[in-house]
């Protein structure tokens, strides 16, 4: 216990606890380069420990603690430490407390009062400084510095555990002239049920994203239905069967083509010649003369003429550009905007095909006639979001309804049941509000005779449901958000609608953070600590120097 | 006579810099061209003389502000070098003569292949093997933009060297496009028969755009006559006569055709462009002044251009005296003479003042430098890579000078001016990338935070290398020499020990400033994006050395071995996590700095390998050792 404890308050605790989040940060900002910023900071930053898997990069040691696992230890030892080292004050406990609560008390005052005024927040901080530094000479508090600074790094920590659990950040987006009470979830979807009501209004009923799994079966006493999930992926393609089916045919197609052309050795010296002289893949040409084991020089001609009177390495030559043009079209396929062309490509690779039978049909009735699922790996960019898809069987008292495929890039669809018409889908998760947002001017300055962006600004109108509120203008630009009923509201995004390019929209992002003000906090107790902390030994080193 | 040694070279080093500071002048033999570089334009979204425009085009064509005109021949057999506004002059006016200027700078042998250009250096053919002329690249030019547009499908972080070369090439070739049709029907010298050209073909654009409209074939070089005058990198060389919405807005020379086409008259400054056009092809030296006075006269009295033609000609003014070059020979002749004090230091006193003061001096002029950017900007000092580096080069200046004063032994002068040095050298490079007075993506739209947050977490990579450097000079004069006396020791750790407290403080508050101001335009404090991670790394590292000091882990050798680790971790986080390509702070990737930046972090290792040696082989502390 004696020995845990030592550990505990030891200082060679907290230096290996800095070295092992000094690797954490380093490793995890590489990890951005392969599992993209979201996924990176689940698995290092926002976890207990990261273990190695097959694949991973070289920072990526066997076992290592994740940011939880080291900011809890730190936690634990800057308490510990400060509780093995509390001495009583030569002054007297009241004397410290009193100077103690002065200072932190001041500085909370200071931070939340003068937080919008940059010059009278270094003031307030300054007068703090100087009041605090005369105490401190008169014999107390010698440690405020210090102690302000691990308070501080308390703060940070446990404000920072607490944005990870709290805080929602959803987004909101609309054209000019719209008007929205509700936002969108960033990453999560979910499966709606809607129906007209009897008063004209929409009612929904949301199944959250989490709560789709395959083989579940859903029951809501909203719902005079079941759904059962017969297929569910996080993120899928919805494939659509006829356009697949002929984005193979045109690949087979091309690749026949290619195969007939690089059939013959008497081709290869002109198609050679052709490609230098024209521009055309020359480095698929030198990639494949390099496997037959020839220099592939600037002009590849001469080297093409030698291998072409060679039959066996003209036909190994064949061979490998065969296979590397083969492998540059069906990645070119696999690059298009189109999800059935990737598909297409895949199959091909794969050796499958894609027919009217195959794969079997998601479902019976909608979109399942024409559209078929395939589920796909977790989105790794910022840039990308899971999409979700499934395929559901409704029923109704032991009788199937039938079977429908739903996913967000699917429109909305419907069926009757009990007299009543019913929409569905899969759609953004939504944050109703109890206010409505219109987008009332969108403002997208660039530089004179460029495309770089000088200035964007959404003005907005704010009504309250209950009418408590009534904001109108509200400009919303970068760096400067709008605070509302615990809300920020971000200028995000902006462009132009497809449709009318005259009219401009915007993406506002809106995030719910109840411990936004630790950080101001955190990092006022920490920089006034630090400078108290240093002011003080300067103080002293130039008493000294002085003395002798 | 060795005390006056100080002041006699500090006062030669400032008569130096104070020629350059002299309005430049043109060649008595020359072609009046400096009247021409001040005129100002709008490239890039800001106001820039012409002088910066020609610079600049030079950097992205072949990486250097002059241009050599016979590149074949030896540095001694004296080639013909023209300056870039002389070469920009030519391009606009007399492109015939400017497409045999070996101005491309090509390296990639593939590419060369591609354009079959000399592959090696070839006097008989004219040819140094690395620069090449428009008129070399030309004929296999369809072949080039076949090529070309294949490399850009690749995205760019995904790009070989080979592909990178193409789009850096490509690039260099729209900016030649763009300067030959700057002044539009101005350039060949006739106004009248320009505009006529001019009108025809804007018939024909329109015609083939109204056929594409309908489905219909039309004609593509009318179309692509039209849009290569609109292209973005095109200069807004078009005064305004009158405010339009408030606003003086300039404009593109096909702007002003249109205005023609239009019914208007022509813009006065197409015909004055028109006649310098003309006198420089006839080679009419008096004729041209005559011109290009006129026209800044007419630009005057419109009332409108004021501002714009103060900032042009301070620009001109600037780019000439070549301040931060200036400021790197000062330097590294003040670290030789600080060097000089470690040898005899006792005997030193003379070269220790002289490094200070030159030190001193280099602090001024970098201090000059960055004063003229601020109030030339009307922004913070820092606000891209490029400026970040003369910042540091400031700050660590001042620190060690600060450093100088404290502990008198050479070492804060030593250390000031051998990173006031590296960092304008590190400088030098990024400016080799273009323009270095950029102008800010809306985000970076704020002075308040770019004074603040940037500023200090600038401070904070500064005071950290300060640190840094000094255990350098303390692992190789402890190892090597028998200069760590305890005196020199006690000062060493004193110092090391002071300003890691500043960069604590520094980065510290630096960093969470940077969150704040994340807070502030994107709703999160922390995002763990790379450049954050970086800055944190640099928190965590300087606490970790605090606090093992603290705890007795390390005494002087192990803190200054920290130390020296701590420049790896900054310049990574400085420049690396730049390189990485991730994140919101992902501008500036150089190729090149990636292997610099891996060789900088090779040093320091093996330094820390030096420095890990045990006491004995320390030669200041064999004899201490051993007792």
């Amino acid at each position: 216990m004696k020995k845990l404890w030592d550990l505990f308050t030891s200082v060679k605790l907290a230096v290996v606890l800095l070295a092992l989040g000094a690797w954490l940060v380093f490793a995890g900002t590489w990890a951005q380069t392969q599992e993209g910023l979201y996924l990176a900071q689940e698995r290092w930053f926002k976890s207990l420990w990261v273990i190695r898997h097959a694949g991973d990069g070289w920072w990526v040691l066997p076992f290592f603690p994740g940011g939880y696992t080291i900011g809890t230890l730190f936690l634990v030892n800057i308490i510990c430490a400060h509780t093995r080292r509390f001495e009583r004050p030569p002054g007297g406990m009241v004397a410290l407390l009193t100077h103690y609560g002065l200072v932190f008390i001041a500085l909370w005052f200071v931070t939340t009062f003068l937080l919008w005024n940059p010059l009278w927040l270094f003031l307030g901080y300054a007068v703090l400084m100087v009041a605090d530094l005369t105490i401190w000479q008169k014999g107390s508090g010698k440690k405020v510095g210090v102690d302000a600074v691990h308070l501080g790094i308390i703060t940070l920590l446990v404000g920072q555990l607490g944005t990870d659990l709290l805080s929602v950040e959803t987004h909101m987006s609309f054209a000019e002239g719209e008007s929205r009470n509700y936002s969108e979830h960033h990453h999560d979807s979910e499966l709606v049920f809607i129906h007209d009501d009897a008063d004209g209004r929409d009612k929904v009923v949301t199944i959250h994203q989490s709560l789709l799994g395959t083989g579940r079966v859903l029951v809501d006493p909203n719902l005079p239905f079941t759904v059962r999930l017969t297929q569910s992926a996080k993120n899928a393609s919805i494939i659509e069967r006829k356009q697949a089916i002929e984005d193979l045919g045109t690949l087979r197609g091309a690749l026949a083509t290619m195969d007939g052309k690089y059939s013959s050795p008497d081709m290869l010296a002109a198609e050679a010649k052709k490609v230098f002289e024209e521009g055309g893949k020359i480095q698929v040409w030198r990639a494949a003369l390099g496997a037959v084991g020839e220099k592939a020089d600037i002009d590849p001609v001469p080297a093409v003429t030698r291998i072409a009177s060679d039959p066996a390495k003209a036909a190994k030559l064949l061979a490998e550009l065969k296979t590397r043009f083969r492998t540059e079209m069906i990645d070119a396929f696999k690059n298009r905007q189109s999800a059935d062309a990737a598909y297409a490509a895949e199959t091909l690779e794969a050796g499958r095909d894609i027919t009217d039978t195959q794969p079997a049909a998601a479902g019976d009735k909608g979109a399942a006639q024409r559209f078929f699922l395939v589920p796909r790996p977790d989105a790794l960019t910022m840039d990308e979001r899971n999409l979700p898809g499934a395929v559901i069987e409704l029923a109704a008292n032991g009788a199937t309804l039938g079977t429908w495929i739903v996913s967000p890039m699917l429109k909305e669809q419907k069926f009757e049941f009990g007299g009543k018409e019913w929409r569905f889908g899969i759609r953004s998760e939504r944050f109703y509000h109890p206010f409505h947002v219109t987008l009332l001017k969108t403002t997208h300055e660039k530089y004179d005779g460029t495309e770089t962006p000088k200035d964007f600004r959404s003005t907005v109108h704010l009504a309250a449901t209950n009418a408590a509120e009534n904001r109108d203008r509200v400009e919303i630009s970068m760096n400067s958000p709008l605070r509302y009923s615990g809300l920020t509201f971000f200028q995000h995004q902006m462009g132009r609608e497809a449709a009318n390019t005259s009219r401009g929209t915007s993406t506002l992002q809106i995030v719910r953070n109840p411990g936004w003000f630790t950080p101001y906090y955190g990092c006022a107790l920490v920089g006034y600590g630090m400078a108290r902390h240093f002011l003080m030994h300067m103080l002293m080193f130039t008493r000294r120097r002085k003395q002798s | 006579m060795k005390s006056r040694i100080p002041l006699i070279v500090t006062v030669l080093f400032t008569l130096m810099v104070g020629m350059k500071l002299m309005p430049p002048k043109n060649k008595a033999d020359a072609f009046p061209t400096l009247e021409f570089g001040k005129l100002p334009i709008i490239q890039s979204g800001r106001t820039q003389p012409m002088d910066s425009l020609a610079r600049n085009s030079l950097l992205q064509l072949r990486g250097k502000q002059t241009l050599n005109t016979e590149p074949w021949k030896g540095t001694f057999d004296k080639p013909k070098i023209i300056s870039a506004v002389d070469w920009m002059l030519e391009v606009m006016m007399d492109p015939a003569t400017a497409d045999t200027r070996p101005a491309f700078r090509i390296d990639h042998p593939d590419v060369k292949g591609l354009l079959g250009v000399p592959m090696t250096a070839d006097e008989k053919l004219l040819s140094d093997g690395k620069h090449y002329t428009w008129n070399q690249i030309l004929p296999r030019f369809d072949a080039l933009q076949q090529e070309t547009q294949r490399a850009f499908r690749v995205k760019d972080k995904l790009r070989d060297s080979y592909q990178k070369a193409l789009v850096d090439l490509w690039k260099a070739i729209r900016s030649y496009k763009s300067l030959k049709v700057t002044l539009g029907p101005a350039a060949g010298g006739d106004l009248t028969k320009g505009l006529e050209a001019d009108l025809a073909m804007m018939k024909k654009a329109r015609e083939a755009f109204e056929a594409q409209m309908d489905g219909r074939p039309g004609d593509n070089t009318a179309l692509a006559w039209f849009s290569e005058r609109q292209d973005e990198n095109v200069a807004l060389v078009i005064p305004p006569t009158a405010l339009t919405n408030g606003k003086d807005e300039w404009t593109r020379s096909i702007n002003a055709v249109l205005a023609v086409d239009r019914g208007a008259p022509p813009n006065f400054a197409l015909a004055h462009y028109a006649k310098m056009a003309a006198a420089f092809k006839a080679k009419d030296a008096p004729a041209f002044t005559t011109a290009v006075t006129d026209y800044s006269a007419a630009l005057k009295s419109t009332g409108l251009a004021d501002k714009r033609i103060r900032k042009a000609s301070n620009e001109q003014w600037f780019n000439f005296t070549e301040l931060f070059y200036q400021g790197m020979i000062v330097a590294v002749s003040a670290f030789i003479f600080a060097l000089a004090v470690w040898f005899a230091p006792a005997r030193m006193e003379w070269a220790r003042l002289t490094a200070l003061r030159l030190t001193v001096l280099t602090v001024v002029i970098i201090f000059g430098g960055l004063l003229f950017r601020i109030i030339h900007e009307g922004r913070p000092p820092v606000t891209n890579l490029y400026s970040s580096a003369l910042f540091i080069a400031l700050g660590a200046s001042v620190f060690g000078i600060v450093i100088e004063f404290m502990w008198p032994r050479g070492i804060g002068t030593a250390v000031a001016s051998l990173m006031a040095f590296g960092c304008l050298m590190v400088a030098h490079f990024l400016a080799l990338d273009g323009d270095t007075l950029i102008m800010l993506q809306a985000v970076l739209d704020t002075n308040f935070w770019l004074s603040t947050h940037v500023v200090i977490v600038t401070l904070g990579y500064a005071s950290t290398f300060v640190a840094g450097i000094l255990g350098i000079f303390y692992i190789l004069n402890g190892v090597f020499t028998k200069n760590i006396t305890p005196e020199m020791n006690k000062a060493f750790y004193g110092a090391g020990f002071a300003i890691l407290c500043f960069a604590m403080l520094f980065s510290f508050v630096g960093t969470v400033l940077g969150g704040i101001w994340a807070d502030q335009s994107w709703g999160r404090f922390w995002g763990w994006d790379a450049k954050e991670n970086g800055a944190l790394l640099i928190v965590i590292w300087n606490a970790l050395i605090l606090h093992a000091r603290l705890g007795g882990l390390v005494k002087e050798r192990g803190f200054m071995n920290l130390a020296v680790a701590g420049n790896c971790i900054t310049a990574w986080s400085w420049f690396g996590t730049n390189l990485l390509g991730i994140g919101l702070h992902s501008y500036g990737f150089k190729e090149g700095a990636f292997n610099w930046l891996m060789g900088f972090i090779a040093v320091n290792l093996v330094l820390i390998g030096i420095g890990s040696t045990p006491k004995e082989s320390w030669r200041s502390f064999a004899k201490a050792a051993s007792n």
